[in-house]
């Protein structure tokens, strides 16, 4: 995240960005394919188990509050209804998903036991977790997780949940088929069903029959602490819930979020031990003083979230492939990394498969680097050896980067000016909008669950959000392809023949993926960073 | 020989009924004052670009329904239309539910007002002590070095923005004396003196900054009133120095500084943002901002009006101080 002055808390339309404006966070990663198509244990190999636990060893401490650092919400406290990454942090701790999406990607069973298909994704089959009982005594059955999940597919209802569902699930596809058993019938093959049904589809936490959106007056969940006080804007305070269904957890005495709207006040309060933990880490540099001070370190999750930077590959010059790679070879991808994201991330390669993807093809598929020479001789190709001057049109969230883009593009004679609007010029609705017409534009993308997830809406021909006007009807059968598969080894030649494409046509100038990082103070244990900055403290100790 | 009855010498005004007539005069204007500033709130949150019913829905909201709950909002209707509505429902305290939150105004407005009104008491109840006593001195002292110190000192803290006053305050205080916590809102439940405790390093944020102006005013008033002709009357008359000061000097010195006491009082209520973002304090200033940023139009509405009203009654209460304190003004029936 950028840094922010006292003046500039990050908006909505900044959180919008952030958390997706397909509304799903979090990521994919090694474990996808070993949590699909297995027995009702849909365990991975060699992770997590069926009772929700880790392999991590018992800690020695338990006891103490922890308190954490984050964010204002923007939004009320509402699972169903809220986008907003420090509003869902305020939930988690109460509420619990289906499955969790771990820092490495593997799924971990959380009130699922594990799911199944037997018909290569089109039919998905969860049980239900026994012994489970929400804060009030209700028991958890599978009445509850249909009931969820048919809530949140309610054409009626406004959710983040149904964009990551569009196409996948529909309010017809739920069905409790026993007692402990929810069976959802999809509308077409999708491998990574497990994860839209994960923490990565972050409105997926079950809730109570008959939940009426009234989380922060009535919170009632299963999660390992009861929500006893919120204040908007202030804090939350949590208690331990005595008969969470994992046994000797949680290990906290309790948990104090406290809100911060501005991120120097938080730092300070931080400095000043009066927190343990943040929820995210808005301005890497002040991070690194505070863990030059000792007592703290940072902790970082690799991500899929980045700024792409589209070309209209059917408007003049970003029509001819050779304009596009010339762009693509002329910046400098490392020095975006270092200056604009402050190391924070891994290099982007113009294809859409970040690398903690588990499908992703780091290898295969050579890392494009700045090539002022073969730049040039692309341009002199294309008619363009004395330059160009493009636009780019953006919102200030990808300023930054365009600038320095700008700056790297000059090299080879192309002239970049910037045309920046506000998040809601930039995102207006309509068939004109600027960030899905302009001819080059930076789009802020927050993390995907699944591949699919950008490369459906970006990349397809039919996309909602292909910016780039991108049309090759071969990507589009291997984009259908990789969902409609299950094998392992198929998906992974498919993505690498998508991205192959992709990095060679460069629709998309992916330069980093960014990650996710949070402070954790020295003594504060198995509090892991997470892409979408979503937080698990069903193991957090305190050792000091 | 004929005997004149003499007039009776026409004697002067009776205070009270200046008084009377200048807190009535007040009274009187005080729903135009609102009425206009209400008007103007409403009108401009009205016209800020931004869309109210796709603020209400979020992005993930399709046009059609955007404009249905635009329209279940009355955002269709005119202006005036819903500004007539607006302020009936206020008067009769329904101040409406906000966009964003989903919550009542009223309870959340007054909450925050509440708690921004107890910090700029904090405030002022620091400073004004302080600043009195420190412009006096000066003006007492005046040329020494003691009045350089204390005149270049209280202009120094003016010129610095309460934001870098607050950093260096926390970072003292806070984190490296670690005296004070470095927010300001104390756990629910608190006693009042852990809040006070808690509320510390934002009021003396706060006054740091009005400590200049008002301890430079109260110099320059001391100074004039010390070299009015009745004062050398005093001293002539053999009265020691501390009773000149304490009987002559400082009430009328210290009349000016009443007005701008109570300005100050109601700047600080609704102009707290800074303080309040730095320390985390739940106040209005902070939640006038956030309902501006995020387009919640009842919020910001409600929040904006009350911050007018706080700051009419404090201008009002000051009116009146002046006019309990000084007899001219009860004489005249305005300030």
């Amino acid at each position: 995240m950028r840094s922010e002055s006292v003046e500039e808390a990050i908006n909505r339309r900044e959180f919008l960005r952030r958390i997706g404006v397909v509304g799903v966070g979090a990521l994919a990663g090694p474990g996808l394919l070993s949590a699909c198509a297995r027995g009702v244990d849909g365990t991975a190999e060699g992770d997590a188990d069926p009772d929700g636990g880790t392999t991590d060893a018992t800690p020695d401490a338990t006891g103490g509050v922890l308190r954490i650092g984050q964010g204002v919400p923007n939004t009320s406290v509402d699972p169903v209804t809220f986008f907003d990454p420090y509003a869902i942090a305020v939930a988690q701790p109460s509420l619990e998903y289906l499955c969790f999406a771990e820092p490495d990607g593997s799924l971990r069973p959380v009130l699922a036991t594990g799911w199944e298909t037997d018909d290569d994704g089109l039919t998905w089959r969860f049980a239900i977790r026994e012994g489970v009982v929400f804060h009030d005594g209700t028991p958890l059955t599978a009445e509850q997780v249909a009931a969820t999940f048919l809530h949140l597919t309610d054409p009626d209802v406004q959710t983040a949940a149904q964009s990551a569902f569009d196409g996948v699930l529909d309010h017809e596809g739920i069905e409790q088929t026993g007692e402990f058993q929810v069976t959802f019938t999809l509308l077409r093959r999708f491998a990574d069903f497990p994860y839209l049904a994960s923490s990565t589809n972050y409105n997926t936490l079950i809730v109570p029959t008959g939940y009426e959106g009234d989380f922060e007056d009535n919170p009632n969940g299963t999660g390992p602490f009861l929500l006893v006080d919120y204040a908007a804007g202030q804090r939350a305070s949590y208690e331990p819930f005595g008969d969470y269904w994992q046994d000797d957890l949680p290990l906290l005495d309790g948990i104090e979020i406290r809100m911060f709207e501005d991120f120097q006040a938080q730092m300070i309060a931080a400095q000043g031990g009066e927190l343990d933990c943040t929820v995210d880490l808005t301005d890497r540099a002040a991070g690194n003083a505070l863990v030059g001070g000792g007592g703290w370190r940072i902790e970082t999750a690799l991500g899929s979230s980045m700024i792409a930077v589209n070309l209209r590959t059917d408007v003049a010059p970003f029509d001819d492939v050779r304009v596009r790679q010339a762009i693509a070879l002329a910046i400098d991808r490392e020095a975006l990394l270092d200056t604009v994201f402050q190391g924070d991330g891994v290099l982007g390669n113009d294809h859409l498969f970040a690398p903690v993807f588990a499908i992703s093809p780091t290898t295969e598929v050579d890392q494009r680097s700045r090539d002022l020479e073969a730049a040039g001789t692309l341009l002199e190709e294309a008619g363009l050896g004395d330059g160009f001057p493009m636009t780019i049109t953006l919102d200030e969230a990808g300023r930054e980067l365009a600038v320095t883009m700008a700056d790297q593009l000059a090299a080879v004679g192309i002239d970049v000016s910037l045309d920046v609007l506000s998040s809601e010029a930039f995102y207006a609705a309509g068939d004109d909008s600027p960030w899905l017409n302009a001819p080059a534009t930076a789009v802020g993308w927050a993390a995907r669950a699944v591949p699919s997830q950008f490369l459906i809406p970006m990349i397809r021909s039919d996309g909602i959000w292909n910016s780039a006007k991108y049309n090759n009807p071969d990507v589009d059968e291997l984009i259908t392809a990789l969902d409609e598969t299950v094998d392992a080894a198929e998906r992974t030649t498919t993505a690498e023949a998508i991205a192959e494409t992709l990095r060679d046509e460069v629709p998309v100038v992916i330069s980093v993926w960014q990650s996710s990082s949070r402070l954790v103070r020295e003594g504060v244990d198995a509090f892991p960073p997470d892409p979408s900055f979503f937080i698990d403290v069903t193991r957090t100790s305190i050792r000091s | 020989m004929s005997t004149v009855t003499p007039k009776p010498i026409a004697g002067p005004r009776t205070g009270r009924g200046g008084l009377l007539r200048l807190i009535g005069g007040r009274i009187l204007w005080l729903p135009v004052l609102l009425l206009g500033a209400s008007a103007l709130t409403f009108t401009l949150a009205e016209v800020v670009p931004g869309d109210i019913g796709r603020a209400v829905l979020g992005p993930f909201a399709n046009d059609e329904q955007v404009a249905a709950v635009s329209k279940q909002l009355g955002l269709d209707r005119p202006i005036p239309v819903r500004y007539a509505e607006w302020l009936s429902g206020f008067i009769r305290g329904d101040w409406g539910e906000s966009f964003v939150r989903g919550t009542p105004v009223r309870p959340l407005v007054l909450e925050r007002a509440g708690a921004s009104l107890l910090l700029a008491l904090y405030g002022v109840a620091i400073m004004v002590p302080l600043a009195l006593l420190a412009g006096t001195v000066a003006a007492l002292r005046r040329g020494r070095p003691s009045d350089r110190i204390l005149s270049v000192g209280g202009l120094t803290l003016s010129c610095i923005p309460e934001f870098v006053t607050g950093v260096v305050l926390l970072v003292v205080f806070g984190v490296v004396l670690g005296w004070f916590p470095t927010t300001a809102a104390a756990p629910s439940g608190s006693g009042p003196l852990t809040q006070a405790h808690a509320m510390t390093l934002p009021a003396l944020s706060l006054a740091m900054v009005s400590f200049g102006y008002l301890s430079r005013l109260t110099r320059a008033s001391t100074i004039t009133t010390l070299d009015a002709p009745y004062v050398r009357t005093a001293r002539l008359k053999g009265l020691r120095p501390r009773a000149v000061i304490t009987r002559h000097v400082l009430p009328n010195s210290l009349l000016p500084s009443v007005s701008v006491i109570g300005v100050q009082l109601g700047f600080l209520i609704g102009g707290l943002v800074v303080v309040e973002t730095l320390f985390t304090y739940p106040g209005i200033g902070k939640l006038l901002l956030d309902a501006a940023k995020a387009g919640d139009v009842p919020l910001l509405e409600a929040a904006a009006l009350i911050t007018a009203v706080a700051y009419v009654l404090c201008i009002l209460a000051t009116d009146i101080t002046s006019a309990l304190l000084d007899p001219r003004v009860r004489r005249r029936g305005r300030t």
